[in-house]
């Protein structure tokens, strides 16, 4: 193999990678709390249907993310949302903290 | 001469009339949920109007108060070892969580 052809496939495979790498970022935080059921009970925008269930809006990013990690690894002990947890991956738990905190 | 004495004397009352009326309103509004929130030291990591200074303590400003109700008698039950608002919820009566997250939901958000 030439040196060129070398780049060039090193190139390739790097640019593949690196779309790849981007894709991950491209969750619409929208749509997957509509798609997880988030949305029954927090509302598109994070204002609760009931007032058992907390409003979202106005919170912080970060204090969602570490919730939505405590009720999936069950250090935050809640049978409804335990459940709906457990099958998050962190992208999409950071996905549905970016959406409905600050 | 006596004119300007009386305007003066006017504006001076019509000010002691304003700053009173400030200084009731102000003592009224330190309502029993709110001495709660000095006294449990909420306030230290929540803020004074439930918005806390930093991300990993959640902002209380117009949460609902049963939620809030909830989790205090979550954190008074030690549900979840090693929280920090265990030590602080340990303490409070029933009539006081109630107070608290009545205070905390009517802030603004």
């Amino acid at each position: 193999m030439s040196m060129k052809k070398a780049l060039l496939k090193g190139a390739v495979v790097v640019s593949v990678g690196l779309l790849g790498a981007c894709g991950g970022h491209d969750i619409d935080g929208a749509a997957l709390a509509a798609e997880k059921g988030c949305v029954a009970c927090h509302g598109t925008k994070g204002k609760a249907i009931a007032p058992m269930y907390p409003n979202l809006n106005g919170q912080w990013e970060a204090y969602l993310r570490k919730q939505l990690v405590a009720y999936r690894d069950g250090t935050r002990k809640n049978a409804i949302m335990a459940i709906q947890a457990q099958n998050l991956t962190n992208e999409e738990i950071a996905a549905l903290a970016a959406h409905y905190g600050n | 001469m006596l004119r300007k004495v009386f305007g003066i004397r006017v504006a001076a009352s019509f000010c002691a009339m304003l700053l009173g009326g400030l200084i009731s309103s102000t003592a009224l509004a330190a309502d029993a949920g709110e001495n709660a929130a000095f006294k449990h030291h909420c306030v230290t990591c929540h803020g004074y109007d439930g918005k806390s200074g930093a991300a990993r303590y959640p902002n209380l400003a117009g949460q609902n108060a049963p939620y809030l109700v909830s989790r205090l008698k979550y954190f008074r039950d030690a549900e979840e070892p090693g929280n920090q608002m265990n030590a602080q919820a340990v303490l409070l009566t029933d009539e006081e969580i109630d107070l608290l997250a009545e205070y905390f939901s009517k802030q603004a958000n």
